[in-house]
């Protein structure tokens, strides 16, 4: 009973883009409709079936680790000619200020005293606003942007600085039976600990207790399924119900994040770990799992 | 005393007494001349008085002016000189706008819809637990030990020069935030 109940929980089918339907147990739910309020009565049956078989399903949490952005975007072209047009407007509709006023009054003067209507000693000033504005023009025209930035490595995968302008996440390679498979740091969930607790602890097991990342919630942000490998199931579990918490790396000057991991084999899980960006996600995970984290880093 | 018993034998109507320019407590001019020293100490006591009421409220903000335009601005003398703008110019600034208002528009639907997206995640991550166990369900609907409010520093437009040294220092407002009352006593 409880594996037919697992077998074909979510099957969404998009329509138009924007509308998503869920079918449990054959029955079609729109999103309109609440959710919870349908599965309310399917959790009182599934309550009384857990008393006679418990669920198949492990319990784990995991930890998506993320790396905000360190750097703005690019501005677009159209972004940069609606604010070159905005500046533009500004300037039109904009007054004369006291050192344009003055530049006139000058021009005015020296316009004056060239053709004779005043006299020479009523100059007032002995370097003009507008030869100023020539000087700081030319200043300009020389001046060269140093383009000498900080050396980001961006192919170093464990490098947690680099893409600057991407989200990152931390990946870290784990046994799973026989095989090693890139996934998030996971643990799994024990007796009088809640979920975020467990989270909490994969990431100092993984990572090392020298992160300092902050959770967000005590309630999950995703949810993976899978079922383990043929030789790793065993009478209790079929396969494991992934429970993905998000943390957030702070930050430690205004483009620098830091963690330091130790990558010890024996004590720690971790065989090996990177940062990686949302495109890179497909080449170290399954499809399905970086579906999964990728709808939940913003 | 007189000449008030003058002004209310006015023909006048009681029910609607409107003021001209003579304001009501403007008093007479002059009055406050040649006062004995008896009434002039009784009346600083009386304003001591009222500027300790004041005193003990807490001081209020400077108003804020920034909106209110100098007149000197608005002088023929300030105005800038009107530019050409031909109708193709005029046509492309306005089909500008348009687009622009059209992308900001889908920039933010697509925020809002990533969003709902993560709102949906967390729902159906929740409602996945709460099959599995009810009382895990329910430590995860707990709103204590959260980073509320979560603060988090933005991106910057660029990474810093190498070797560069920001100066030491702070900043240091100067400018006067609370109202001068009218704190100060009259001279004697």
């Amino acid at each position: 009973m409880a594996t037919q109940l697992s077998s074909r929980l979510f099957h969404k089918i998009k329509q138009g883009g924007t509308r998503w339907f869920y079918s449990y147990n054959r029955c079609i739910v729109s999103d309109k409709q609440s959710l919870s309020k349908h599965l309310k009565r399917e959790v009182h049956d599934i309550e009384q079936v857990s008393s006679q078989c418990p669920s198949p399903w492990m319990l784990q949490a995991g930890v998506c680790l993320i790396r905000l952005p360190l750097i703005e975007e690019d501005l677009s072209e159209f972004q940069k000619r609606y604010i070159s047009l905005k500046e533009q407007m500004e300037y039109e509709n904009s007054i004369l200020n006291e050192w344009e006023l003055e530049k006139i009054k000058q021009t005015q003067l020296m316009n004056d005293i060239e053709s004779g209507k005043r006299d020479a000693s009523e100059m007032d000033f002995k370097v003009s606003k507008q030869d100023y504005e020539d000087d700081y023009n030319q200043a300009f025209k020389e001046f060269t942007e140093s383009t000498t930035e900080l050396d980001l490595n961006d192919a170093d995968f464990k490098n947690i600085n680099r893409r600057p302008k991407d989200y990152l996440v931390l990946i870290s390679k784990q046994k799973l039976g026989n095989d090693t498979v890139w996934m998030l740091p996971t643990e799994e969930w024990q007796e009088e600990e809640n979920l975020r607790q467990s989270a909490e602890r994969a990431l100092t097991s993984h990572c090392g207790t020298l992160v300092d990342a902050s959770f967000v919630s005590n309630a999950p942000s995703g949810f993976y399924k899978y079922k383990f490998p043929k030789n790793a199931r065993t009478d209790a579990y079929v396969g494991a119900k992934l429970f993905i918490y998000n943390a957030f790396v702070p930050r430690v000057s205004e483009t620098q994040s830091t963690a330091t991991f130790n990558l010890d084999i024996d004590l720690n899980k971790m065989l090996d770990y990177a940062w990686v960006a949302k495109d890179e996600m497909r080449s170290f995970l399954k499809p399905k799992y970086s579906k999964a984290i990728d709808e939940i880093i913003f | 005393m007189a000449l008030k018993k003058v002004f209310f034998s006015l023909p006048v109507c009681s029910s609607r007494w409107i003021s001209t320019s003579c304001s009501r407590s403007a008093g007479f001019q002059g009055s406050k001349a040649n006062i004995p020293l008896e009434m002039k100490l009784r009346m600083i006591e009386r304003k001591k008085r009222r500027v300790e009421k004041l005193s003990k409220q807490p001081l209020a903000f400077i108003p804020i002016t920034d909106f209110f335009i100098p007149y000197s601005w608005k002088m023929d003398k300030r105005a800038r000189s009107k530019l050409e703008i031909s109708e193709e110019e005029e046509d492309k600034r306005v089909l500008l706008e348009k687009e622009w208002a059209r992308k900001t528009f889908r920039s933010r639907k697509q925020e809002s819809w990533k969003i709902k997206l993560l709102l949906r995640h967390q729902q159906r991550a929740l409602e996945e637990l709460r099959q599995e166990s009810e009382k895990l369900y329910n430590a995860a609907l707990q709103c204590e030990d959260l980073s509320i409010p979560f603060t988090c520093r933005g991106p910057v437009q660029s990474t810093p020069l190498e070797g560069y040294l920001p100066p030491l220092g702070g900043y240091e407002h100067t400018d006067p935030l609370f109202s001068k009352d009218d704190l100060s006593l009259p001279e004697v």
